[in-house]
C-alpha cells in the first residue's frame, strides 16, 4: 500500500513539477521576501532542538529572515490547476529550502448544485480558520496560533483529497455544505515533536520531508514527521457548513493509522500514533469584525517492544480581530493549550496560555508590514528537566515584518 | 456582464426573453463562469482577453452565477417576459410611462427570503390619481454580501 502510494505520489509530484517547469515562463508565480526584526526572551526555539515555544529564541534578537517564498499555480485545459509552493526560512533544517504543498487539483463544473473536487500531492487538511491566505498564511497575526503551529510543524497530507460540496447559496438557500475525505502516508512521525517540545507558536511550517529539532540533541531530539514506517494509510474525515459569506463550521477527524509497535530498523525511529479531532467556526461581519474559535483534542502514543506511552494533548484559541477598509487590521488572540504527560513522572507534560497582538498595515496588494508582540506563559516537564531553570518563565517575542510580493499571483 | 477585480460587474442585470449577454473578463485572472439555474444552465471559460460568444438567454427565470475558481462571486441575471421592467435605483425608484390599466406586478431582490407569491400584487393605474400597491416582507432580509475584504483571505 505505501510502496504503491509512493510511486503513484513520485509521478504526480514529478509530473506536477515537470509541467510547473515546461510553463514557468506563462505560468501565474508569486515570489515573496519577508524580512523581520525581531526582539525576544526566550529559550532557543523546537527547530534548534531546545524547548522555547517562539519561532525565535536564544540570541536570536535582530534582524532575521522570515520567509522566502515562491509559489506557482498553472491551469490546464480548464479543469486540472497544478500548485507547487516553496519556501525557506532561513535556518537549519536538513532542508534548507523545499515544498511546503504540491498538488495536482481536478475541479470540474458544479452539476445541479454539486461539486467535486479532488486533490492529489502533498497539501494541507481543510482544518485552519486562521490560516487563509495563500501560502498558509495567517493575515491577522505573524505567529499562529498553537494548533496551526503544530499543523504546520508536524502535519500534511501526501495522498489524495476528495470534497464535495452542496452549493445551497447557488439555489437560493443561505447554506453551503461540504464533505471531505483524505488518504494519506508519510505522517508516522506525527506528534513527536508535540511529546517532546509541546505546543509552540511559530509561523514556521515544515517543508516536506524536513525535520524538527536537531538529530542526538535532547530534549527534543530529531522529529521527522514526513516518515512512513508501517506501510499503513492514514484517513480523515471532515465536514464544512457555510451561512452565506458570513460564518464557516468546520469539523475535522484525523488519524494517522500508525502501527505504534513499529521501530524503523535501521535509523530506530518509532511510529507515532496520531489522531485527533479538531472543531472550529469563523464569523466575518459587514463592520469588518473576524471571530475565529478553534479547538483540537487528540493523543500520540508509541508501543515500542511494548513500552507504551501515551500523551493525550489539547489546544484552543479565539481571535478578535478588526478590519479598518482594506489596509488596517488589528487582531487579539487567546491560546489555551496542554499537552498530558507520559508515565508516572508525567514526561512530556505542558501546560500554558498565550496572548497575540498584532497590528497589519498593507498599503497594497504588495506590501505587508506587521508588528507582533506575543507572550507564552507555559509550565513544562521537560524544561524542568533539560532547560534553563526557568521553567515557568513567560516568554515574550516583538517582531516587526516587512514582506513584499513579486509576480503575477500577487497582483490581484 | 464584466469580471472585474474578482467581481462581476454590475452584479445583477434584467433582461428581457432572447437576450444575449456578454460576459468579456477584465481580470488579469482566469474565471469559469458557470449556472445551474433551471431558466439557463451554461458554462464559460474565461480566459483573460480572450472573448466568447455572448449566451442567450431564452427562458424567464432567475439565473444565478457562479465562478468555479473563485467562490466569494456571485451574480443574478433577471430574464423576465414582462412589458415593463427595470432595475431601481440607489434610492429604491424605478419610473416608465406606461398607459392606464391593470396591471400585475412582481418585485425581487437577491436578500428578500419571501416566497413569490408574497411579493406580487395588481394595481390599477389611472391619470392624474395613480396607483398603489403595498406589499409588507414578512422575513427578514438576508445579510448584504461582505466587502472591502482583501481576496488573499481567501486562499483555504
Amino acid at each position: 500500500m505505501g510502496r504503491l502510494l509512493k510511486h503513484a505520489l513520485g509521478v504526480v509530484i514529478a509530473s506536477a513539477a515537470l509541467s510547473a517547469a515546461q510553463t514557468a515562463c506563462g505560468a501565474n508565480y508569486e515570489l515573496d521576501v519577508d524580512g523581520r526584526l525581531v526582539s525576544v526572551k526566550a529559550p532557543p526555539p523546537i527547530i534548534d532542538g531546545n524547548l522555547g515555544a517562539l519561532r525565535f529564541g536564544g540570541d536570536h534578537s535582530g534582524a532575521r529572515l522570515g520567509r522566502v517564498r515562491l509559489a506557482l499555480a498553472e491551469t490546464f485545459g480548464e479543469i486540472w490547476t497544478v500548485h507547487l509552493d516553496a519556501s525557506s526560512w532561513g535556518d537549519r533544517d536538513k532542508i534548507p529550502a523545499g515544498l511546503t504543498e504540491g498538488y495536482l487539483q481536478l475541479r470540474p463544473y458544479p452539476r445541479a448544485g454539486f461539486r467535486l473536487r479532488v486533490k492529489a500531492g502533498a497539501f494541507y487538511a481543510p482544518i485552519s480558520l486562521e490560516n487563509r491566505s495563500s501560502g498558509w498564511e495567517s493575515p491577522y497575526t505573524l505567529s499562529y496560533s498553537a494548533i496551526d503551529s503544530w499543523l504546520g510543524q508536524e502535519t500534511r497530507t501526501i495522498g489524495a483529497e476528495a470534497q464535495l460540496d452542496w452549493l445551497g447559496t447557488r439555489t437560493g438557500h443561505d447554506f453551503d455544505l461540504g464533505l471531505t475525505a483524505g488518504v494519506f502516508g508519510w505522517n508516522d512521525g506525527a506528534g513527536a515533536a508535540l511529546a517532546n517540545g509541546g505546543f509552540t507558536f511559530t509561523d514556521r511550517q515544515s517543508v516536506l520531508w524536513g525535520r524538527v529539532g536537531k538529530p542526538g540533541v535532547p530534549p527534543v531530539k530529531s522529529a521527522e514527521p514526513f516518515r512512513e514506517l508501517d506501510g499503513n494509510a492514514g484517513v480523515y474525515g471532515g465536514l464544512e457548513a457555510r451561512y452565506l459569506d458570513r460564518l464557516v463550521v468546520r469539523f475535522l477527524r484525523y488519524d494517522n493509522e500508525a502501527d505504534p509497535s513499529v521501530v524503523d530498523r535501521v535509523s530506530h525511529t518509532l511510529a507515532w500514533r496520531t489522531r485527533f479531532d479538531s472543531a472550529g467556526a469563523r464569523l466575518d461581519t459587514s463592520s469588518g469584525w473576524t471571530a475565529i474559535f478553534q479547538w483540537l483534542d487528540g493523543r500520540t502514543y508509541v508501543d515500542p517492544r511494548g513500552s507504551y506511552s501515551n500523551w493525550p494533548f489539547r489546544a484552543r484559541y479565539l481571535l478578535l480581530s478588526k478590519r479598518f477598509g482594506e489596509r488596517h487590521t488589528i487582531s487579539a488572540r487567546y491560546d489555551q493549550f496542554e499537552v498530558q504527560g507520559s508515565g508516572e513522572d508525567d514526561d512530556g507534560w505542558q501546560k500554558g496560555h498565550a496572548i497575540t497582538l498584532a497590528y497589519v498595515f498593507r498599503p497594497g496588494t504588495r506590501w505587508r508590514c506587521t508588528l507582533e508582540w506575543i507572550r507564552v506563559t507555559s509550565t513544562s516537564y521537560n524544561r524542568e528537566e533539560f532547560g534553563d531553570g526557568l521553567a515557568t518563565a513567560p516568554q515574550t517575542q516583538l517582531q516587526l515584518a516587512v514582506r513584499y510580493a513579486f509576480g503575477s499571483l500577487a497582483a490581484d | 456582464m464584466d469580471q472585474v477585480n474578482k467581481a462581476f460587474k454590475p452584479d445583477l442585470i434584467l433582461v428581457p426573453v432572447n437576450s444575449t449577454v456578454s460576459f468579456p473578463n477584465s481580470d488579469t485572472v482566469s474565471h469559469q463562469i458557470y449556472s445551474f439555474s433551471p431558466a439557463k444552465r451554461f458554462q464559460l471559460p474565461l480566459y483573460h482577453g480572450k472573448p466568447y460568444p455572448p449566451v442567450l438567454f431564452d427562458s424567464p427565470g432567475i439565473v444565478t452565477l457562479g465562478c468555479n475558481i473563485h467562490d466569494e462571486m456571485l451574480a443574478y441575471v433577471v430574464v423576465t417576459d414582462a412589458p415593463f421592467f427595470g432595475r431601481t435605483a440607489s434610492n429604491g425608484t424605478w419610473s416608465v410611462d406606461a398607459p392606464n390599466g391593470v396591471y400585475r406586478i412582481n418585485i425581487w431582490h437577491p436578500r428578500i427570503r419571501d416566497e413569490d407569491k408574497d411579493l406580487q400584487g395588481e394595481m390599477t393605474v389611472t391619470e392624474p390619481a395613480g396607483g398603489a400597491l403595498q406589499l409588507h416582507l414578512k422575513k427578514l432580509l438576508k445579510p448584504a454580501p461582505l466587502e472591502g475584504r482583501p481576496h488573499s483571505w481567501d486562499g483555504y
